[in-house]
């Protein structure tokens, strides 16, 4: 167990190492710069700015300069907000994107695991065929067409939910249900397949040839083993709730990095726009590796250290 | 965007189950009793969180809306009407290049006495290229203000000095007739220079060091909005009417519309532009001119466009009035000048509706028959053997659909062909500004209220001059009304813009309208020529 998760981090250290290197190199040959705008400033102060930022180096000095403070965590100040760090925007934009997250995978897990058990029991039944048809209904519909859609029927028009922020419980409601939409659908329609596929299996027939009550033959037997995809899918839809989502940070005007995210590609703002493509590297595979380390508790017959 | 009313009536099932839920909600008693007298708080919506609220180094409108709340310059900016400020009074020279000002009695936010020095040291500030701030060009009327920018001067060479704490002597290079109403624009706004160089980098980030000299203090500033209460200190506090004004970052047009419809906004800016014919019908919806001109930059020194005969055709084809009404849904004005409408020559005559027609129609319609013979006579009759250009604009739905109508104007009176191709902001900067287009969209914002802020832009020098065109007799003309006032220096830039009009190195499409509804229970809103609000006068009744 213990060299499994050595040479896990082992690898994840290499990825990480290649992603920042990629992004860093990239993200300096698209065209434009931080301090490019209609009107132009004048090259001295060009060239103070350039200074003061240290873009005026070699590439690979900077490159090196970047590096070394990642090691200490030190992601460096942001180009566009003036005082304000990187580390600074992760502190402040990153507990609200988490507590939406956080709501958004309990919503999902609470709803779309017991949906899916649901419509594989009732097979084919009225019930089954509806959820069936939301769950493909949900993930089919862009989030920003579900998040504008909500605002309008529960906010605008039947003022129950807030539009904007994320103040009160109440304000949580319409993001989770905008972000988590097709993570629950696709959650409902794992638990569904795995579910049915479970129960064509032979240890299902014996169990039941031994007279096992239906109740356990699904709950004790079925659901276990139906699980196991869902556990895999638990690591990406953790990383992806708790970085924010541009789209739905946007239209409910939620102070999280999703939208930090996208305006530093747009304002070529290089640390912040690092920063954060780091973070949620690191947090994408830290859940992937939780994930691989629950598998063992799930299923014995998986064993990680071979 | 197009969501919102598409989906209208396919969710009317769902809204008119779900509203027997609300009415029952209702009945219940969840809503409160409608409050006898209505809170005096204004929200408004600021689409993005500021850069930074420094005055000294801001250059963003939404910031300027705080910092116009929260400081006061020598002179304020009441719906372009200038009243006085920290200055009671000023006096000219007869030269017309020194201005003396006198300041009255007035406090910082903390009760510190605001001095001619905090004016002196925050000028000079901006204009000391360690700063960097990016708004110092608003700075180079001021002696030396464009040297010292540069690098190339001390700040003692700088033309502002404070003779005593009451006093503020200002030394400009040429006579600049609209100076005074630069001292009230948001860059020209004082800071503490205790605070400021306790921490230049950070101070301006917390309500707590923020210490202003204006109607306002801010009260709460985080990730999610700000608020702004009145500023106890303020030397004339007994006039501000309206007690707190809160404003969000909410930065998707379709919320911020849900916001204003639910009552969380007071004041609606951004829409979907879709949703433009029915809030345009809106009790309280206003279009106010703004300092403005949409157009597309030609590059001359490609062929055809080279050629001026081909650069009017372009010009003269475009029917603007159908650009207004149909693309623009009716309440934009169609532009025939790149010097944007309202601003006055010195007999207060429109600069730009006296300047001419340039061979345009004035209500904007196109004159087909003329393209057509000018692009004949530059051998395309017909627009044969025209080489298909490419008309670039940064990515947007609007500047898109803009395109999208112009590229069939010319298309129908010209017969050429014209690819569309958009870039992403900072991609389109770079090629507008290396010369690698041939049509490209443009946009500008005057930055004060005079001709010059969009005739010096196209000087053969000027890194705006995105046309590349280059005029010998312009530059001249240009550089000769820096020095000149009244009569003779309006005759200068008529003439100068007519040079410029009359070769057509830009195709002026329209002035844009900056649109609002305020609900006529709001009352008082004021306007800076600059396009920020204050509230300060505003009562909700």
């Amino acid at each position: 167990m213990a060299r499994f998760v050595i040479s896990r981090v082992f690898s994840i250290a290499l990825t990480l190492a290649v992603i920042v290197t990629l992004t860093f190199f990239m993200m300096h040959s698209i065209p434009g710069g931080p301090f490019a705008q209609d009107k132009e400033v004048p090259p001295e102060v060009l060239r103070v700015l350039e200074a003061k930022y240290r873009l005026d180096e070699p590439l690979y000095v900077q490159y090196a300069n970047y590096v070394k403070g990642l090691l200490v965590w030190d992601l460096g100040p942001s180009f566009q907000k003036i005082g304000v760090s990187v580390n600074d925007i992760i502190k402040q934009s990153m507990p609200a994107s988490a507590k939406l997250g956080a709501v958004t995978f309990v919503f999902v897990l609470l709803i779309g695991i017991p949906a899916g058990i649901f419509s594989a029991v009732k097979r084919d039944s009225f019930p089954d065929q509806a959820i069936r048809f939301m769950a493909t209904l949900g993930q089919t519909i862009p989030s920003f067409v579900l998040a504008t859609l909500l605002i309008y029927i529960f906010s605008s028009r039947l003022r129950i939910f807030p539009t904007f922020g994320l103040r009160t419980w109440k304000h949580f409601v319409l993001p989770a249900i905008a972000l988590g939409g097709y993570s629950l659908s696709f959650v409902t329609r794992l638990v569904r397949s795995s579910m049915l596929e479970a129960m064509g299996q032979d240890y299902i027939r014996t169990a039941r040839a031994k007279g096992v009550p239906e109740f356990q033959v699904f709950f004790k037997h079925a659901l276990r083993n139906s699980l196991i995809p869902v556990v895999t899918y638990i690591g990406p839809l953790i990383a992806t709730v708790i970085t924010g989502s541009f789209v739905v940070e946007k239209v409910f005007a939620i102070p999280g990095m999703g939208k930090f995210f996208v305006d530093s590609i747009t304002n070529r703002d290089y640390t912040v726009l690092m920063g954060l493509t780091i973070l949620d590297a690191i947090l994408l595979c830290a859940a992937i590796l939780i994930v691989d380390l629950i598998y063992g508790l799930i299923d014995p017959r998986i064993r990680v250290d071979k | 965007m197009n969501a919102i009313s598409n989906t209208r009536n396919g969710a009317c099932l769902v809204v008119c189950g779900a509203v027997a839920v609300a009415l029952l909600i209702s009945v219940l008693g969840c809503t409160p009793p409608a409050a006898a007298q209505p809170e005096q708080v204004i929200r408004y919506n600021l689409t993005t969180e500021p850069k930074t609220l420094d005055p000294t180094r801001n250059s963003d409108l939404m910031a300027g809306y705080i910092i116009n709340h929260c400081y006061e310059g020598l002179l304020r900016d009441s719906n372009g009407k200038l009243i006085p400020g920290i200055a009671q009074s000023w006096d000219v020279s007869a030269d017309g290049k020194t201005y003396t000002f006198h300041l009255r009695d007035a406090k910082w936010s903390d009760g510190k006495p605001v001095t001619a020095k905090d004016f002196e040291y925050s000028w000079k500030r901006v204009l000391d290229p360690e700063v960097a701030s990016t708004y110092a060009y608003i700075f180079y009327f001021i002696k030396n203000g464009e040297a010292r920018y540069n690098g190339k001067a001390t700040p003692e060479d700088v033309g502002v000095t404070a003779k005593d704490d009451k006093t503020l002597v200002v030394e400009l290079e040429n006579p600049t007739s609209f100076f005074p109403q630069l001292t009230a624009f948001m860059a020209y706004m004082p800071v503490r220079s205790d605070i400021v160089e306790n921490d230049p980098e950070k101070w301006a980030l917390s309500a707590k060091t923020y210490a202003g000299n204006g109607p306002y203090i801010l009260k709460e500033y985080g990730a999610a909005g700000l608020v702004m209460e009145k500023n106890p200190n303020y030397w004339n506090v007994s006039a501000v009417k309206l007690p707190r004004i809160e404003s969000s970052f909410i930065n998707e047009a379709s919320t911020e519309l849900a916001a204003f419809e639910n009552g969380d906004l007071n004041i609606l800016e951004n829409f979907p532009s879709a949703e433009m014919p029915r809030i345009s019908k809106t009790k309280g919806f206003v279009a106010f001119p703004q300092i403005v001109t949409y157009f597309y930059t030609i590059n001359t020194e490609k062929k055809p466009l080279d050629d001026v005969r081909v650069r009017k055709a372009l010009a003269l084809a475009v029917d603007r009035k159908a650009l207004v009404e149909k693309v623009l849904q009716g309440v934009d004005i169609p532009a025939i000048n790149v010097v944007a409408q309202g601003l006055l020559d010195s007999a207060g005559k429109d600069f730009s509706k006296t300047s001419g027609n340039f061979g345009m129609d004035p209500a904007g319609s196109a004159k087909p028959d003329e393209a057509r013979k000018l692009l004949a006579g530059a051998g395309y009759p017909d627009g044969k053997d025209f080489p298909e250009l490419t008309l670039l604009y940064n990515t947007s739905e609007a500047h898109k659909q803009h395109a999208e109508a112009v590229q069939e104007m010319w298309r129908r009176e010209l017969g050429i062909n014209v690819k569309l191709m958009n870039q992403e902001w900072q991609v389109f900067l770079e090629s507008r500004k290396s010369g690698n287009y041939d049509i490209a969209r443009g946009h500008w914002w005057g930055d004060y209220a005079d001709p010059m802020t969009f005739l010096d832009m196209f000087t053969s020098d000027a890194g705006t001059n995105w046309p590349r065109w280059k005029n010998a007799e312009y530059d001249k003309l240009i550089a000769q009304s820096m020095s000149l006032s009244g009569k003779e220096r309006d005759e200068a830039m008529y003439k100068a813009n007519a040079i410029f009009m009359n070769d057509m190195p830009i195709v002026p499409l329209f002035y844009p309208t900056d649109d609002f509804v305020i609900p006529e229970n709001v009352k008082g809103v004021e306007r800076t020529s600059w396009s920020a609000f204050y509230f300060g006068n505003t009562v909700i009744e």
